[in-house]
């Protein structure tokens, strides 16, 4: 069961005095995806982290479904159905797929017999992982690894599940997975995605709303139909403020 | 010559196997916060000082002395991390590591200072568990105490292997270890792994110190010794790598020996420096250390 | 503060010690201006090399002790002046510091720390193994500079050498050495990319620092005259960490201000003994490490904004 998530006034700070977030606002229906837009530097990375809760949020609230998950440490928002997919690399690598994905119920891990089973069922979610599950995930390439990433986000069966740009560096084959994938847990409608995504076209073509962020803050966001008609002026507008988009 | 090479080398692995004990909490500490902790050393000292007190002064048998060290060291290593070390690594100030190792030097300090005030400069001793020299193949002495400290410190880290490989603390520990951000992701519980990875670094460490007491003296600056000598053990072997640790502590026993018998014996401290210096010229970051660490 | 005032320091420093110099000063309050001259020295360099450069060495106090017995070596066996020493002895021990960073300086991060530490502890060893040169705990004995003890020449010199490090420091921090150990200490992957030769910069704050403590040891052993090997402690190296860190590390006058608060300390408390002394400037460092991570002259400047907020350098 997914819950809504609803974001206000979120502000997240890495050092004492340099604010990176500074107030934004963010709904994401329940069962629905949102995807997240803006240029490098927006923020977009910092926001899912505070909703991850592993970067400081310094004010603002965060309520899933009818729990509040500011003040709960990253550990307690898996708990409460959180998965968080990080755009930078966070496979154990000295480890096996296997393990990984093992790692990836770990606020379940006493259920031995329903882990067995997503473990099962989420090694064989990708082709290009498949065969490679014995093997140390530090020697899998880049590619494989995000897989991995992924697959091992969804054994949690989470509630909030929280891409940062997933097929970054993906060959177009993987990337086809991803998606496929995503659409497949858009349809069985168990969970509320926010993907943050710099292929705007395919992250349009799978959102039901977008939201644009620019400099640490919203700048619009509407269906995705209709930001999809008004992309050109929205990238325009990025590009005129181009240098000063960053969040600083 | 044989003879004297044969006991010399075993006596070299019995030393290395405590030295092993005392720097495996260090690396294990580092391997999850990345922290190196200065006040290591005096989680021995207070360690040892537990032991004393509870032989000497409340005259219990010895192996309790054992289990007091043991005790104290995990108390003052959890209290560390909870009083001196989370506060900063919680803070979102920055060159958090640069503090951490001032903290923990100026605590090491200070817990010095106070156990010198408490308990004196005089240099103690404890009697061992087995005070008796020992005969094997007839020719090789070896004192019983260095057998039963080698015997549990080699028990100890095998405990160690046994909590890192095969258990749900050690998974948690290796996940840290491999990748913070990974562990995050997942909801493993830093503070909760970072808890229970100083109580066993610290109950290690007094443990050490307390199997070293029969054979070498307890006193307030005993710490830096132990330090010093798990430094040395933690960079040869690689920071972060329980094996590089074991490894590195066994050949720093036996190339003190080795040279103390066959150079000069005033010097055993300052050997493994130069050991140290050697392995640092062809391997920067230590035998099994990596880019990437592992436990 | 501005340049100006910052270049009229090392004056200030030599005219008051001429000035103290002429006064007759009580004995007691002499050996302790006279030795915290000893301490500037090497917090001043070792907040220059920590608190400017990011670079955590344990060696410091290390580095000092090798040029106090450098000087004994000289005076005693090479029959040198002690005051060829002072000139000498840096020398020398900014080489031995670049020796030692040539291998602590080659992996990033957390080696620095652990290797000057070993270094310093095995050499405490040495010395105190090594009886037949450093004549065990009896010590070495050093004539001083001049025939007979007159403590008003040290205190010109203690001003003279203080206002020397001053200008010495001016030169780092104010320069272009100062600003690339500036850019490595913030964020040594941006430094990188800028292009800065990350190792030499190092090799060059590691060298100069080490001449300061070479200094340092040197003006020691000329000065206190009987050299044992406890001059090289943790316990010092514990003395000097405090002294920056309590005062403000990465602060221009942060260690000058530490050591003003921990002689006084020292000097108000001496009469309960070393060990309470040990016990409460430790403790006060700690304290401020938890509680005022920036040190005296961050909080002070805290509570008034305008004058003094420019003082980071
Ligand atoms: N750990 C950190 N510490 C300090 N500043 C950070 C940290 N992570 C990110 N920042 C800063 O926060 C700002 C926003 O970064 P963020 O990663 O959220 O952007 P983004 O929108 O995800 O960009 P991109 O599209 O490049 O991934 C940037 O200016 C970045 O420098
Ligand atoms: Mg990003």
């Amino acid at each position: 069961m997914s819950e809504a998530i609803t974001i206000k006034g979120l502000r997240v700070a890495y050092e004492s005095d340099i604010e990176i977030l500074r107030g934004v606002d963010m709904l994401g229906g329940a069962n629905t995806l949102t995807a997240i837009i803006g240029p490098n530097g927006a923020g977009k990375s910092t926001l899912l982290k505070g909703v991850a809760g592993v970067a400081p949020v310094t004010g603002g609230e965060i309520h899933l479904g009818g729990q509040r998950i500011e003040a709960l440490n990253a550990a307690q928002r898996v708990g409460a159905g959180v998965s968080f997919v990080p755009q930078e690399a966070s496979v154990f690598g000295q480890m096996t797929v296997l393990e990984n994905l093992r790692l990836g119920g770990w606020h379940r891990r006493k259920d031995k017999a329903w882990l067995e089973r997503r473990i099962a069922f989420c090694g064989d979610l990708f082709h290009s992982i498949k065969p490679h599950l014995e093997r140390r995930a530090g020697d899998l390439s880049g590619g494989q690894q995000k897989l991995v990433e992924i697959a091992r986000g969804l054994v949690g069966e989470p509630r909030l599940l929280l891409l940062d740009e997933p097929t970054a560096g993906l060959s177009p084959v993987m990337v086809r997975e991803v998606y496929r994938e995503i659409a497949r847990l858009k349809e069985s409608r168990s969970v509320t995605v926010l993907l943050v995504e710099q292929n705007v076209r395919e992250a349009l073509a799978v959102a039901d709303h977008v939201y644009v962020l620019a400099m640490g803050q919203n700048d619009t966001d509407g269906p995705a139909a209709e930001i999809a008609g008004r992309l050109d002026g929205i990238v325009r507008n990025w590009m005129s403020r181009e240098g000063s988009g960053m969040a600083s | 010559m044989t003879q004297l090479f044969v006991q010399s080398l075993l006596l070299g692995l019995l030393q290395g196997g405590l030295y092993a004990l005392l720097a495996v909490g260090l690396s294990l500490v580092f391997g999850i916060l990345r922290v190196v902790n200065f006040a290591h050393g005096e989680f021995a000292m207070l360690g040892s000082f537990a032991a004393v007190f509870v032989v000497d002064m409340l005259g219990l048998p010895v192996w309790t002395g054992l289990i007091a060290a043991a005790v104290a060291g995990a108390a003052i290593a959890y209290a560390t991390n909870i009083l001196v070390l989370r506060p900063i690594y919680l803070s979102r100030m920055r060159q958090k590591g640069e503090y951490t190792i001032i903290a923990t030097f100026l605590l090491s300090q200070f817990l010095i200072a106070a156990a010198t005030l408490s308990f004196g400069t005089t240099y103690r001793k404890l009697p061992g568990l087995w005070d008796q020299n020992l005969a094997i193949f007839d020719y090789i002495y070896l004192s019983g105490n260095r057998i039963v400290a080698f015997v549990a410190a080699i028990a100890m880290i095998a405990l160690l292997f046994f909590i890192v490989y095969r258990t749900d603390i050690g998974r948690a520990w290796r996940a840290l270890t491999q990748n913070p951000l990974g562990a995050a992701v997942v909801g493993i519980d830093v503070n909760r792994y970072a808890n229970l990875a100083f109580l066993a670094s610290g109950a290690f460490a007094g443990l050490a110190a307390a199997l070293l007491a029969p054979l070498m003296f307890v006193f307030p600056a005993s710490g830096v010794i132990a330090l010093v000598k798990a430094f040395i053990v933690v960079i040869i072997g690689g920071l972060g790598s329980i094996r590089g640790t074991l490894f590195a502590g066994l050949l720093l026993g036996v190339v003190e020996v080795m040279c103390t018998v066959y150079i000069d014996t005033g010097y055993t401290d300052a050997y493994g420096f130069a050991l140290m210096i050697a392995v640092l010229l062809f391997r920067p970051q230590g035998l099994f250390g990596r880019t990437g660490r592992a436990v | 503060m501005t340049k100006l005032t910052h270049h009229l320091v090392p004056l200030l420093f030599v005219a008051a010690g001429l000035g103290l110099s002429l006064i007759g000063l009580r004995p007691v309050v002499a050996d302790l201006l006279i030795l915290s001259v000893y301490y500037l020295l090497l917090a001043g360099s070792w907040n220059l090399l920590a608190g400017f450069a990011g670079q955590y060495s344990f060696a410091h106090i290390g580095l000092a002790t090798a040029g106090a017995y450098g000087t004994a070596a000289l005076v005693i066996a090479g029959g040198l002046s002690g005051w060829a020493t002072l000139v000498i002895m840096p020398l020398a021990v900014a080489l031995l510091g670049g020796g030692l960073g040539l291998v602590a300086l080659r992996v990033r991060g957390v080696q620095l720390p652990l290797i000057t530490f070993a270094f310093a502890g095995a050499f405490a060893v040495f010395l105190a193994a090594a009886s037949d040169i450093t004549n065990g705990s009896m010590g070495l004995q050093l004539p001083k500079l001049v025939p007979g003890f007159d403590r008003s020449l040290y205190l010109v010199l203690g001003g003279i050498l203080a206002g020397l490090f001053f200008i010495v420091q001016n030169w780092m921090i104010d320069g272009k050495l100062g600003l690339l150990m500036q850019a490595i200490r913030d964020n040594e992957d941006i430094a990188h990319g800028m292009g800065v030769g990350i190792f030499r910069v190092k090799i060059a704050a590691f060298m100069i620092t080490a001449a300061i403590a070479g200094l340092a040891g040197s003006f020691y052993a000329n000065y206190v005259g009987v050299l044992a090997p406890s001059m090289l402690s943790m316990g010092e190296m514990g003395y000097v960490v405090a002294m920056a860190v309590i005062g403000g590390l990465g602060y221009r006058y942060g260690p000058l201000i530490g050591v003003v608060i921990i002689r006084s300390i020292e000097y108000f408390v001496r009469g309960f003994g070393a060990e309470y002394t040990l016990v409460i400037i430790t403790g006060i460092a700690l304290l401020v490490v938890l509680f005022f991570r920036e040190g005296v002259i961050a909080y002070v400047s805290r509570l008034m904004p305008r004058q003094t907020a420019r003082w980071r350098s």
